[in-house]
């Protein structure tokens, strides 16, 4: 009912926007337990997966916060194309931001990249990694998350599409968070200056400590534990050994 | 026939309440079963228009513009003047009506002005619950300032914008009853002319200027808010649209047209700049608090302003006016402009400017004193001329600025034809050879939202209802010889563009009845005008067709109007053989160079009758006697 | 100076126009932008060719009838509307492009000149205090803090040009529709409607086909009365309370 009138749909707009942004800034604080090593973002994994009645409908949630955000998206850019019909001969722009004039077009981009993502470390159907490793967590066999996002990052074409996806999500984030507060009018002519700083910050950070992640596992801040190198080594032997014949799974052997 | 002014009788200060308690009212149901025509919707119309469907009545109106918002009236900046003594100044409404009538230099209706001051009040009550938003002082009470020489402060004022202010107000209470379908609003839609039915005005035929389409539209009563005439000058402060059709038009269907040689000139306007120029600009007079007006003392002196020293400065209104100086009032200074232009001590590149000095006053106080106090100005006049009023003088020039004269009204603002009302800067009444500051707005709001609903209802209630028809006869014959006019304009097919006439025009006008007149340069202009018209009628190119978008079609039925209507002007002038207000006979001054009044003769409103084409008007005279008030002579020694 | 100028003419509503070049020549830098066009369409007439039609009426800035889009910007280069603008601004031989104001809102009736009815639409939904002639109280019955008439008065300097619309790359009216909702939240006098104001008015301005804003910025660029988008906060505010007040729309 909202959605019918312009103000109202921009409201939407914001409310799954915060939505998504308080996921993204969840996201990051999990992310940024690989810091902690090994153990502690595998234990916060195991965590996440023993609680499926949260998980689950969380998903859910955000899923369809996603697509109400994204479907929505689109409807405003038709309806904006629409309310000029014929463009201008000459159109200079004075004041918007690359950022405020490429919101469809980050915000596409940023949904080929969630989909990639989960294709990647959900899925697992897109290499790499090839191979998805367990580890002991106090006696429990689990799945090694850490392994995983070291090795995916490891590939420098996989770190530059997150790197990339980042910037992405900056720009988004810059121009959505100071129009959260227009849409909101959480704003007095006196605190303007601030707000307009607010965007472009908290995205510079978000955005940096995403960043951090494959920026630390290609500078080789981030290894892989040395349980998993060595088992490594292990199946390189046992891949040479077999090279010989075609692999029908497509793994590529020149993977180091 | 004889003019009825219509002056309920009784004390001044009681004639209007006494007079609405006499009147007859339309009962509430029936209200809506009557047709009332508004044309022109600023400040008087959009008021009326608004007021009168508030009360029931079934309202059309009509605007040349594509809102009723963009009326000229939205143009005044000074303020709108009331009796409220918010400052406890021993104001009261017999000040401001003695301070009008004065001003108007005693040749408008005692009984009429006095109504004005007294509804005065109940106008700024009324806008500030519109949420006009008024200056205010630091306690969230009004603030006034004084304005126009008055020696109260009972202007109320919205920064520099007060005409837009108070628009909106009347628009917006226009646009709740258009949403209330109370009001059908036609806008880019103009009045070609008036239908009388038996003696009565009875309706309009107008065309949309959008589809060409002529048309007609019948109604109980027709009120004709359509302001005033200074563009038959063809520079003036008015805007580009600004026209006497309606009102012509109506004159020429009977309505007598009171006082036309009485026209503001506004002595602080920016100079033409050259033949290009398309309207000036004024600035508000109150620059005149702080700067100085100056010529060079000798005519070869061609040095720029600040070289000249200033012993050989003339500051001629501080020297001829010791104690008045630099804010003597409108028409003396502009007649003094006008003085030292004609000696050819004027200064800019046309010759036709003096100078206002704010060097002094920004060596006093500070430049960020002087740009708090008028930096919007400053802007202004640095925007359109280029230059810097921070570092060299401004120029400035009087420019046509307002009518005082237009349809003569009675006190019940119905013109001589039964059913007409003309309110507004439109009508003549109020402010008699000459407007003090801050009261156009003053009177467009009265007569719009405090008198019109009164005196219409008496009307409409006095008489038996009579239904009219478009079909009827007169609707089919106006609206004929409303096409055959723009067939005619559109088939002339010459060679001379319409501007070309209207330039014309307003530089015989300027030059023989504008600032000073006298009864050489009049007769010139009586002879200078026929030839012109007929030239127009046989040489004006009109392109494009009837049936669209016109501008020129446009300007060309306005243009053709005002060339009727000069004539009418210098007559008015001519006939006027004193000086008074804003009408200066050279050949009636004093030996100082003052306006020498003359009561004897004068003493009237001059009301002219619409003969035949081609044919002199006829003069009525409407008496004025003064029983409040005693006749004085304006001294600003 | 000269100037080579290139204009929009269509004849009519819905008919096909098209970009014509002229040359107009001998222009002063004291001549403004729409005494050029003057200039130029006397040239035009005297050539038998009709004249550039274009709206326009004070030419001192106030009552916003002219509305050119000016080398890609509303109202052109120096931040006025245009008929302050003055030719000083343009370089001698400059080619100057002219449009009408575009938006599926404001449909061209002739070359430059464009209906804007639709922000009629918008303040008869709500723009005003609903009380009539003859009710209302002393003036000075009710103070109002000067900081707050003042905010009010920002807002309503709007001369409802539609420059902000013309500019917005999605042609919406939140500038305008937001000065006038804006007015009256700071004046005690608009309190009784105000939910019901902000939620009509918004309906109009969508009925009227504008779009949405994303908070380009643009049309408070281009605002010759510098109204600021801040008011557009204050009615997405009033917005939103109103309808956690309940409000829907009326008519």
């Amino acid at each position: 009912m909202l959605a019918t009138t312009s103000v109202g749909r921009k409201l939407v707009m914001a409310v799954t926007g915060i939505g998504l942004f308080l996921f993204v800034v969840g996201h990051l604080a999990g992310n940024l337990l690989i810091y902690a090593g090994p153990d502690a973002l595998n234990a916060y994994a195991l965590k996440l997966k023993e609680m499926p009645y949260v998980v689950w409908p969380a998903r859910l949630v955000i899923l369809s916060i996603f697509l109400v955000h994204i479907y929505l998206g689109l409807e405003l850019y038709r309806q904006n194309r629409e309310a000029r019909p014929d463009k201008y001969f000459q159109e200079e722009t004075l004041r918007a931001d690359f950022a405020s004039r490429h919101m469809l077009f980050t915000g596409l981009m940023i949904l080929l990249f969630v989909v990639y993502h989960l294709l990647q470390f959900t899925f697992h159907a897109v290499p790499p990694p090839e191979h998805i490793y367990t580890t002991d967590l106090k006696g429990k066999e689990v799945t090694d998350v850490y392994t995983m996002v070291v090795q995916g990052f490891q590939t420098g074409g996989v770190s530059a599409i997150y790197i990339l996806a980042q910037v992405f999500l900056a720009l988004h984030l810059s121009h959505a968070m100071t129009s959260v507060f227009e849409t909101f009018g959480w704003t007095a002519t006196r605190f303007r200056g601030y707000i307009e700083k607010v965007g472009p910050i908290v995205a510079t950070v978000i955005c940096f400590g995403y960043i951090t992640i494959p920026l630390a596992v290609l500078t080789g801040n981030l290894r892989l534990p040395d349980s998993v190198i060595e088992q490594q080594a292990l199946e390189e032997m046992e891949t040479n050994m077999i090279d010989v014949m075609p692999d029908p799974a497509g793994r590529r052997g020149d993977q180091s | 026939m004889k003019l009825d002014s219509k002056v309920p009788s009784g004390p001044l200060e009681t004639k209007w309440r006494d007079y609405k308690r006499d009147m007859k009212l339309v009962s509430p149901n029936n209200k809506r079963k009557y047709h009332i025509i508004v044309v022109g919707t600023g400040l008087a119309g959009a008021s009326a228009a608004a007021s009168l469907a508030e009360l029931g009545y079934s309202i059309t109106a009509f605007c040349y513009n594509d809102s009723p918002r963009r009326a000229h009236s939205i143009a005044a900046q000074g303020g709108i003047n009331a009796a409220k003594n918010y400052q406890n100044d021993n104001d009261s409404v017999y000040r401001l009506f003695y301070d009008t009538i004065k001003g108007g230099d005693f040749r408008s209706r005692e009984a009429n002005v006095y109504r004005l001051a007294e509804v005065s009040t109940s106008i700024i009550d009324q806008c500030v619950a519109q949420g006009v938003p008024f200056a205010r002082e630091y306690g969230g009470w009004l603030d006034n300032r004084s304005f126009g020489g008055a020696q109260v402060s009972r202007t109320f004022y919205a920064r520099g914008q007060t005409g837009q202010q108070l628009l909106l107000g009347a628009y917006q209470a226009l646009a709740r009853q258009i949403h209330a379908g109370k009001v059908k609003m036609h806008s880019r839609t103009e009045m070609l002319d008036l239908v009388v039915v038996d003696g009565q005005a009875r309706g309009i035929v107008t065309r949309n200027l959008v589809t060409g389409k002529i048309e007609s539209w019948a109604a109980d009563a027709v009120l004709l808010c359509t302001g005033g005439y200074a563009n038959v000058f063809y520079l003036s402060t008015n805007a580009k649209g600004c026209n006497v059709t309606a009102a012509y038009r109506a004159h020429k269907r009977g309505a007598f047209f009171a006082g036309p040689c009485f026209t503001q000139i506004h002595p602080t306007c920016i100079p033409v700049s050259g033949e290009h120029q398309s309207k000036l600009t004024l600035m508000s007079e109150s620059l005149r608090n702080d700067g100085r007006v100056w010529v060079p003392k000798s005519t070869e002196d061609k040095r720029p302003a600040n070289e000249i020293p200033d012993d050989e400065r003339d500051y001629y209104l501080e020297r001829k006016y010791p104690s008045y100086g630099n804010l003597a009032p409108r028409d003396i200074s502009s007649r003094s402009a006008k003085e030292v232009c004609d000696e050819g001590r004027g200064v800019g590149p046309t010759g036709l400017g003096v100078y206002l000095d704010f060097r002094d006053a920004i060596a006093r106080d500070g430049q960020d004193v002087i740009s708090r106090k008028y930096g919007n100005l400053f802007d202004m006049y640095q925007r359109i001329t280029g230059e810097d009023p921070y570092q060299s003088p401004m120029r400035i020039f009087p420019a046509l600025h307002y009518t005082m004269g237009g349809v003569w009204v009675d006190y019940n603002l119905m013109s001589t034809i039964p059913g007409l009302f003309v309110l507004g800067e439109a009508n003549f009444s109020d402010h008699g050879a000459n407007r003090l500051g801050a009261s156009a707005l003053m009177q467009g709001l009265a007569d719009g939202y405090f008198v019109i609903p009164y005196t219409l209802g008496n009307f409409l209630a006095k008489q038996p209802k009579t239904s009219v028809d478009t079909d009827q006869a007169e609707f089919k014959e106006t609206e004929r010889a409303a096409r055959e006019r723009v067939t005619r304009l559109l088939s002339v097919n010459g060679s001379r563009t319409v501007d070309s006439f209207h330039r014309e025009l307003g530089k015989i006008m300027w030059e023989y009845c504008g600032m000073a007149r006298n009864e050489a340069g009049l007769k010139k202009a009586l002879e200078l005008i026929p030839p012109l018209r007929q030239e127009f009628w046989e040489n004006v190119r009109v392109l494009g067709g009837a049936d669209d978008y016109n501008v020129s079609l446009e300007k060309a039925g306005r243009v053709a109007d005002f060339l009727e209507f000069a004539e009418l002007l210098c007559h008015d002038a001519l006939d006027r053989k004193e000086s008074c207000g804003a009408h200066f006979r050279e050949e009636f001054q004093t030996q100082e160079g003052e306006a020498k009044r003359n009561d004897d003769d004068f003493c009237y409103v001059s009301c002219w009758e619409h003969k035949g084409e081609n044919k002199s008007p006829h003069l009525h005279k409407e008496p004025l006697s003064f029983e409040s008030v005693k006749l004085a002579t304006r001294s600003y020694k | 100076m000269n100037f080579t100028v290139m204009v929009w003419r269509q004849e009519g509503p819905k008919k096909q126009g098209r970009m014509e070049t002229h040359k107009v020549s001998g222009i002063t830098e004291d001549t403004s932008f729409l005494e050029m066009l003057d200039i130029l369409n006397e040239e035009l007439i005297e050539k038998g060719e009709e004249p550039i039609a274009f709206d326009h009426d004070c030419r001192e800035g106030i009552c916003g009838a002219c509305s050119l889009h000016i080398n890609g910007v509303a109202h052109g280069p120096e931040n006025t509307t245009t008929c302050q603008l003055h030719m000083r601004s343009f370089d001698d031989g400059d080619t100057i492009v002219i449009e009408p104001f575009r938006a599926r809102a404001f449909p061209v009736i002739k070359d430059l000149v464009v209906d804007r009815s639709g922000f009629e639409r918008i303040i008869e939904a709500g723009g005003y205090v609903s009380v009539g002639t003859g009710g209302a109280p002393d003036a000075n019955a009710l103070p109002i803090a000067k900081d707050e008439a003042e905010e009010a008065f920002d807002a309503a300097a709007c001369i409802g040009c539609g420059a902000c619309v013309a500019a917005c790359k999605n042609a919406s009216a939140m500038l305008f529709t937001s000065a006038k909702v804006s007015q009256f939240t700071h004046l005690p006098q608009g309190e009784p409607e105000r939910h019901q104001r902000v939620v009509n008015m918004v309906k109009a301005m969508d009925d009227a086909g504008f779009g949405n804003c994303t908070n380009y910025q643009e049309c408070e660029a281009v605002c010759p009365k510098q109204i600021s988008i801040m008011n557009i906060h204050t009615m997405n505010r009033e917005y939103v309370k109103a309808k956690l007040a309940g409000t829907s729309a009326t008519a």
